[in-house]
């Protein structure tokens, strides 16, 4: 892939908060999900664990916990840390940072597939997370940090600013900005 | 037990239980959708059907989301809902 069309990748993608019906398939499913495990991850941890969730009332039930969560998704991905992989850090960072940034940059992975395939994705942090939780039967040692939506986008998603890379980079030092 | 009411009630307490942990402006944003909610819920269970409502919903829902991108888009549609609400209410009397 030509540096353009993965530019063109990034710059595209959007939060979609509205699907059509059409299931995706579980094979399109593994696919994303192997997208993901190729994420950059801390001392190769792997500290995590994806939910796919394509059951049309665990999504309703999942959907009904999350205000934040719209558009009708034929699936809904539980982004895990597994807490048993994470490393073990006198200050807890391992799982409670190290963790969750590998599962983001995993999320991330996963989306920019899902869109190279024309599905739509948005990444979903407002909901209960005690309930879902309780929803998808967790072990303790699960937890979910976030949770995507996907299917085919209903519409065509516009929009999308950003602020200048001139205004948010600096070079060697601060005081240079 | 009625489903759609259930779920109503559910999105309230999650908010209520979520919003101590999120920016301060999804607050705004609950309590709208919350407001589509609720005329959506009351057509659906043939409370209330009523066309103007109607349309405060499908304003609500095509301009929501400009609280992420366009507060300017996003305020404009919370005033054009009250003063929706405003003539719907007059219009209605006392009741």
């Amino acid at each position: 892939m030509h540096i353009t069309e993965l530019m063109e990748l990034i710059k595209t993608r959007r939060s979609v908060r509205a699907y059509r019906p059409e299931p995706v398939s579980r094979e399109t499913l593994q696919q994303l999900v192997e997208a993901a495990v190729w994420a950059p991850t801390g001392g190769s941890a792997q500290p995590w664990a994806f939910g796919i969730v394509d059951d049309p009332d665990m999504i309703a039930n999942i959907a009904t916990f999350s205000p934040g969560l719209f558009g009708g998704p034929p699936v809904i991905l539980a982004m895990c840390v597994d807490e048993s992989r994470a490393f073990k850090t006198p200050d807890g960072a391992g799982k409670d940072v190290l963790a969750r940034m590998d599962v983001a940059l995993a999320a991330q992975n996963l989306m920019l597939a899902a869109h190279a395939m024309g599905l739509g994705t948005c990444m979903v942090r407002s909901f209960n997370i005690p309930a879902v939780a309780a929803l998808l039967e967790l072990p303790p040692h699960i937890r979910i940090e976030t949770l995507i939506t996907l299917g085919v986008p209903a519409q065509p998603s516009g929009g999308g600013k950003r602020r200048p890379v001139e205004e948010v980079i600096f070079y060697n030092e601060w005081e240079g900005k | 037990m009625n489903r759609e009411a259930l779920e109503y009630l559910v999105f309230l307490s999650a908010s209520a239980d979520n919003l101590a942990k999120e920016p301060a402006m999804y607050g705004q944003l609950r309590l709208i959708d919350a407001t589509a909610r609720a005329i959506e819920l009351f057509r659906a269970q043939g409370v209330v059907q009523d066309a103007a409502l109607d349309g405060i919903a499908a304003d609500i829902r095509e301009n929501m989301f400009h609280l992420m991108d366009d507060r300017d888009a996003f305020n404009a549609m919370l005033a054009r809902v009250n003063v929706s609400f405003a003539r719907i209410l007059k219009s209605a009397g006392k009741g």
